[in-house]
């Protein structure tokens, strides 16, 4: 049975402004997110090797 | 990443056979944390300095549909170290802006290079405790 299928990150709300659209030199906000496969990601679990996130457009 | 439904990311990876993971941020809460709000314009998603590329994909086989999700989307690419730092944040301002993989390929080189970068199973460096 797949688990819930929603993605939560536990750092603050965050507040798009132009002071905070590139986050190079910061830490990653931490995540938890479930693919498409039920599995669920935690940025934390990729400690120690390179992760490189895409996010798309929609898919079509 | 995604924000489009489970059923639509099913799809996607099927079609283009992904071999990695694809996430499923339908409240676009992991798109807001990385500063992806949806402001893409008409224009710039139309432009016709675009229209060649999209042609060329068009002609090399890659079928249009309807658009099922938000079209003001854009997409971004977010390249984290061993040590959970953003190297590469890139928010696209357009469909085709991403970064090449000859930029990705030197961020993580670059970044290996300095000694700024924990490497796998290194611990980050003591402090040596003397005050001046």
């Amino acid at each position: 049975m797949m688990s819930q299928d929603y993605a939560t990150t536990t750092d603050p709300p965050f507040r798009a402004s132009s002071d905070m659209t590139n986050l190079e030199g910061q830490p990653a906000p931490s995540f938890s997110v479930t693919d498409t496969r039920g599995k669920v990601h935690c940025l934390e679990n990729y400690r120690g090797r390179w992760v490189m996130l895409v996010m798309h457009r929609h898919l079509a | 990443m995604t924000f489009e439904t489970q059923q639509q990311a099913l799809r996607y990876v099927a079609e283009f056979e992904l071999d990695w993971p694809m996430l499923v941020d339908v409240e676009r809460t992991i798109y807001r944390a990385y500063g992806l709000e949806p402001r893409a314009s008409i224009w710039n998603l139309f432009r016709p300095t675009f229209w060649p590329r999209y042609l060329g994909l068009m002609l090399g086989g890659r079928r249009v549909r309807k658009p099922t999700g938000d079209v003001y989307q854009l997409g971004g690419n977010v390249l984290i170290d061993p040590g959970g730092i953003v190297r590469l944040h890139r928010n696209s301002s357009n469909p085709l802006d991403r970064p090449s993989p000859e930029q990705i390929l030197c961020v993580i080189q670059g970044s290996q290079n300095s000694s700024s970068v924990l490497r796998e199973g290194e611990a980050p460096a003591e402090p040596n405790g003397e005050i001046e």
